[in-house]
């Protein structure tokens, strides 16, 4: 059965460099063919997460593959959850609309960069950083457990788990 | 010249990337009296770059040079080509076609197979060919063999033992180099194809020179092609003494008339052609002016040649000359694409490879307008432009997306959804076009 993964991401589509992580995990743990349809939306900001633009994308995407089924999958920055009461109900929020409308839940703590680099890194720098990563294959030097986390801790995500439930590792 | 030929569907395996069979349908499925293509002589084949959309082009190429050229197993360049075209893990090409013939309202289905794979050698040779028939004019007729070879062999031939023995005589050796309908043809016994001779000897000969029509009524058009030598068939089929009555004065006609339409970018012409040839030169002058207005003409440099003129092709532009050798990329290809419209406008099948190259989209809307509206002959392009399936969709089969890995998708309607918008998005069957802008990020730049 062919599968649409629609990853939902928070940067806007000029400084997309969380595409670049969240890519490279999927080439080097999964093994992808033509029945497996990848596409990104840009919610240009956390906020946007049930903006009438990105639902209506959502909605254009899913109805336009005919071919199977469709996964939404948001990828979020958990952000200083654990200091900011602000920032930790944001990331309830976004975690129940996501349980109530069947999608999926990606965090990264505190945000792809720390995951991925090991550190936070500025907005400006944030392409070119992405860049370097992929350039020097940083992918391949990240241990496996960093993205296999079921708890929130500093450096980790879950992505691993949620995309296992979908792709076949290589 | 009536449209005597139909190419029903073509599969094809084992040419570069294609491992998996590949089957183009270029009709439905049944034949009935009711036969009209007109719908369905247009096919456009979108794929991703390396999916195997030339592969096809080539296999008909293959396939046309195998029946035509008899030397093309034997040439070492051919060889060589083989070698590195047939798909490297399978090392076997195969190749079918069904064609219908048809003379007011008799139809003939013709089927016809080759394989080609290694011998001890290391070389390529045909191991197997076979040429069926029916009755195209009720749907449930079954195939009858004309003739079937296996490693060399004639296995089944539908001949009186005399003639069989002729046949397997002059083809002992050869069928592993050389296609039987070459031979055929290439050893036909002098006036044994009149009316009153040997009546099964006369029916195979007919269903051969059908054949053979047919697969000189195929125009391809590659990058790097190869022009054919098709003037001692022709003189053969010409010597045999064939009743023009017994295979239709027509098919006759249509087999001499194909001379003139083969190339107005070949650079030898039979002196006997010149006519025609300046005439066609004619026609390709107003045929380019449409694109270049500024054209005053297109003049014949000619030097004499024995039999033959060397030609070379000077566009006019009035205030200077050029050669056509200096023109723009886009005005030689369009040179180059001239024979192939032509043949597609009349009754020609016609493949081109990459027709959208170094043509500007609006040209080639219009030009694949004009051939689905106002042509007679089938066409069949690959390309990468998806404009043309806004016109194209309005036909029937005409729209085929090609996956990496060799799946054929034919587009079928879904309610407002364009096709070129679906594929763009990635919304076609097996054609995800999971590339994204971010994959460059860290290939290109500081």
């Amino acid at each position: 059965m062919a599968l649409q993964m629609i990853f939902c991401l928070e940067a806007n589509k000029q400084s997309a460099s969380d595409y670049v992580y969240i890519r490279d995990t999927i080439n080097r743990f999964y093994k992808l063919n033509n029945k497996i349809k990848i596409a990104p939306i840009y919610m240009n900001g956390k906020s946007n997460y049930n903006s009438t633009k990105v639902a209506r994308e959502i909605k254009r995407m899913t109805k336009d593959y005919i071919m199977g089924e469709t996964v939404v999958l948001y990828c979020i920055d958990t952000d200083a959850y654990e200091s900011n009461a602000e920032q930790a109900k944001e990331l309830d929020v976004i975690s129940s609309y996501c349980h109530n409308n069947g999608c999926e839940l990606i965090w990264f703590c505190h945000d792809i960069e720390e995951v991925y680099v090991g550190n936070k890194v500025p907005n400006n720098q944030k392409v070119k950083i992405a860049n370097g990563f992929r350039r020097s294959k940083g992918i391949e030097n990240i241990l496996e457990d960093r993205l296999l986390s079921d708890g929130k801790r500093k450096g980790y995500s879950n992505i691993l788990i949620v995309l296992d439930k979908y792709l076949g590792r290589k | 010249m009536q449209n005597m030929f139909y190419l029903l569907n073509l599969t094809v395996s084992g040419v570069k990337n294609l491992k998996k069979e590949v089957r183009l349908d270029f009709y439905k499925k049944t034949i009935d009296k009711n036969f009209d293509p007109q719908k369905y002589r247009l096919k456009a084949i979108y794929g991703e770059n390396g999916s195997g959309k030339s592969a096809i082009v080539t296999a008909v190429k293959i396939f046309q040079d195998l029946i035509l050229n008899d030397n093309y197993l034997s040439e070492s360049k051919n060889q060589s080509f083989l070698e590195e075209i047939i798909n490297k893990e399978t090392k076997e090409f195969k190749f079918n076609c069904e064609y219908m013939f048809h003379v007011e309202s008799q139809k003939t289905i013709y089927n016809y197979t080759i394989y080609l794979g290694k011998n001890d050698n290391d070389q390529y040779e045909i191991k197997y060919e076979k040429l069926i028939q029916k009755n195209g004019n009720y749907p449930n007729n079954n195939y009858k063999t004309i003739f079937e070879c296996r490693n060399g062999e004639i296995e089944n031939i539908e001949l009186e033992d005399a003639d069989k023995d002729y046949v397997v005589k002059k083809t002992m050796n050869l069928l592993s180099s050389k296609s039987l309908v070459y031979l055929l043809i290439a050893n036909l016994k002098k006036d044994a194809a009149k009316t009153g001779k040997d009546d099964s000897y006369k029916e195979l000969i007919v269903n051969i020179i059908v054949s053979l029509t047919f697969v000189i009524m195929i125009k391809v058009y590659l990058a790097e092609e190869d022009q054919h030598e098709l003037y001692f068939l022709r003189k053969r089929i010409k010597e045999s003494g064939i009743d023009k009555e017994l295979i239709g004065k027509g098919l006759l006609e249509l087999s001499e008339s194909i001379n003139a339409y083969s190339g107005v970018d070949e650079r030898k012409i039979e002196k006997s052609d010149y006519k025609k040839y300046e005439k066609m030169v004619g026609q390709l002058t107003d045929f380019i002016k449409i694109f270049k207005s500024e054209l005053v003409s297109i003049e014949i440099d000619k030097r004499d040649d024995g039999d033959q003129y060397i030609c070379e092709l000077i566009l006019n532009y009035g205030g200077y000359r050029v050669n056509k050798e200096f023109e723009s990329t886009g005005i030689k290809k369009l040179i180059r694409l001239y024979d192939c419209f032509m043949a597609a406008s009349t009754t020609g099948i016609v493949f081109i490879d990459e027709m959208d190259s170094n043509l500007n989209d609006v040209y080639l809307c219009r030009l694949i307008e004009y051939f689905m509206y106002y042509g007679k002959g089938q066409l069949c392009f690959t390309t990468h432009n998806l404009d043309p399936m806004t016109v194209l969709k309005d036909n029937k089969n005409s729209i085929e997306f090609l996956s990496s890995d060799n799946n054929l998708v034919q587009w079928t309607t879904r309610g407002n959804s364009s096709p070129d918008n679906c594929y763009r998005n990635g919304m076609i069957e097996d054609s995800p076009f999971n590339i994204d802008a971010t994959d460059f990020i860290g290939i290109f730049g500081e």
